[in-house]
């Protein structure tokens, strides 16, 4: 709960509502019109959402990683600013997380409501892929995202985030189920390090190397 | 060392009854600037200013008093009761204890007012939510309502931050404020705002609350200066009560024929065609005996420019 509540006080209002509210809604409902095929909805909508994440992520970690806000002095003064911004950036992960796993149970539902298919080894395989490679290109793109601070270049990194999402997915349509799993680690991994790289930054803030 | 300074620090210590800070061997490069303090103390119960130059290492102090910087060597005791390596520890009490105010980089650059209320109830267990908004209100940070609350703190003019880390730390419980030229953003009635603020907190704290701040409105603040803590180059080069200061030197004006006699008694001085004005130290006053003078109680800024003078690189010819 301590978690939620710390990632909440990184959560600016308009982000609540756009980001945890109206884009989860919209995705759906676009999910459901359009739910004839199972892959190139998903895959099309996956693009455009981690370009929105990669996008959103500004208001919530935007520059946090850049060398002007190498202070973030209010969490410093405090001992426990470490770990509320860890817990947030922990939080923040796993929401992104469940929501593309959610986006992608909400895509089979509606299409085998639609179309009255089964849901094979092979549908669950290729939403594996699918949300594991929009998971990664999303923490690729927030990784470098918050080393900046202008909009401008952040939608640069935004749409080359949608362009490193098509390329892994790519690669993960075509492969077995097992190496699919390596998607999941990866994308543990990358949750690991995407969290770690921030707090690394807040400790040299603490150090600059000379004493 | 003199008998008169040795009158002059013993009053000091008499004064200095317990410290909430006490520095032991400070040192701290950085950038090619070496802050080296081998002993300090800041008094408890009173307010302490820390004045210098541009660069004289203020900030960088504050720092590691705040913990906002932890790689320096030397040993600073809180409160007469914990050593800096206790205060990491989660379950240590010193930085609840402590508010602090610092630059630019204060709060995350996309925080909005009402954020940094949820973080500082979050960081903070003595934050009392009613007092910070009633603070936003009476120093009109932002108006009343969650509209006012969204307002970016990036958008918010320089003045404005200063309240808002003002009103984040005066909402809270705390037994020693840090605060970093506070008063430099501030108009002048919200300097004089500023002031009484301070010092209720003081007064408030009956002998256990302790300010430190730096600033170079010296004018402005002198009446919420207890003692004075002045800095050159990364070392102290004067400090005391601001009353013992007023004792141990002595504002001097004479003709300008006797300005060049007078210059080595004296320990700045400013000349012009009508004399001249300088800074004395008391106990040399005799040195001037038989000159033409008249001699006056010297201000906190006088005094402190007169040092920062005699030990600037700034040199004008």
């Amino acid at each position: 709960m301590k978690a939620i509540k710390s990632y909440l006080c990184f959560v600016p209002f308009l982000y609540r509502i756009l980001v945890l509210v109206l884009m989860p809604v919209v995705s759906c409902g676009v999910e459901y019109g359009l739910m004839l095929d199972y892959v190139m909805p998903m895959y099309l909508l996956l693009m455009l959402v981690v370009i929105a994440e990669v996008l959103a992520d500004y208001w919530t970690f935007g520059g946090i990683c850049a060398r002007e806000f190498h202070g973030a002095e209010y969490l410093k003064s405090s001992v426990k600013g470490r770990g509320v911004l860890k817990a947030a950036l922990f939080v923040d992960c796993i929401r992104k997380a469940i929501w593309l796993i959610l986006l992608a149970g909400v895509n089979v539902l509606c299409w085998q409501q639609k179309t009255g298919e089964p849901v094979t080894n092979h549908v669950v395989r290729v939403m594996v892929g699918m949300v594991c490679s929009a998971y990664i290109a999303i923490l690729i793109g927030n990784c470098v995202g918050r080393y900046v601070q202008n909009y401008g270049i952040l939608l640069f990194v935004a749409n080359l985030a949608g362009i490193v999402y098509i390329g892994i997915s790519f690669v993960f349509l075509g492969v077995p189920f097992l190496v699919c799993m390596l998607g999941v680690a990866v994308g543990f991994g990358l949750t690991y390090f995407s969290v770690w790289n921030v707090m690394r930054k807040m400790e040299e803030g603490y150090y600059d190397g000379e004493s | 060392m003199t008998e008169g300074v040795k009158s002059y620090y013993g009053r000091e210590q008499r004064q200095m009854k317990d410290s909430a800070l006490k520095m032991r061997d400070i040192k701290k490069k950085f950038r090619g600037f070496t802050l080296d303090i081998p002993q300090l103390e800041i008094p408890k119960g009173f307010s302490t200013a820390l004045i210098g130059e541009n660069g004289a290492g203020k900030t960088t102090l504050l720092n590691l008093l705040a913990g906002i910087r932890l790689d320096y060597k030397g040993e600073i005791t809180f409160f007469e009761k914990w050593k800096d390596a206790e205060r990491e520890r989660e379950t240590n009490p010193v930085r609840e204890m402590i508010g602090y105010t610092g630059g630019g980089n204060y709060y995350l650059p996309n925080w909005t007012v009402g954020q940094a209320e949820e973080v500082t109830k979050l960081l903070f267990e003595k934050f009392d939510s009613d007092k910070f908004e009633l603070l936003l209100e009476q120093l009109q940070i932002v108006e009343r309502g969650i509209g006012g609350k969204a307002k970016k703190i990036s958008e918010l003019s320089d003045g404005n931050k200063m309240k808002l880390m003002l009103a984040g730390i005066f909402a809270r419980e705390t037994q020693l404020l840090i605060l970093d030229e506070p008063a430099s953003p501030l108009d002048p009635l919200m300097r004089d705002v500023l002031c009484d603020m301070l010092r209720g907190y003081i007064e408030s704290g009956g002998g256990e609350k302790t300010i430190l701040f730096s600033t170079h409105n010296i004018a402005d603040m002198e009446n919420v200066t207890d003692y004075a803590v002045i800095m050159e180059h990364g070392r102290v080069v004067e400090r005391g009560f601001v009353e013992d200061l007023k004792e141990k030197y002595t504002l001097v004006k004479g003709e300008s024929e006797d300005a060049e006699i007078a210059e080595p008694a004296l320990v700045s001085i400013s000349k012009n065609h009508y004399g001249f004005e300088g800074l004395c130290l008391t106990e040399n006053l005799n040195q001037l005996a038989g000159l033409d003078m008249q001699t006056e109680r010297p201000t906190l800024s006088q005094i402190c420019v007169a040092v920062m003078r005699q030990n600037s690189r700034i040199r004008l010819s």
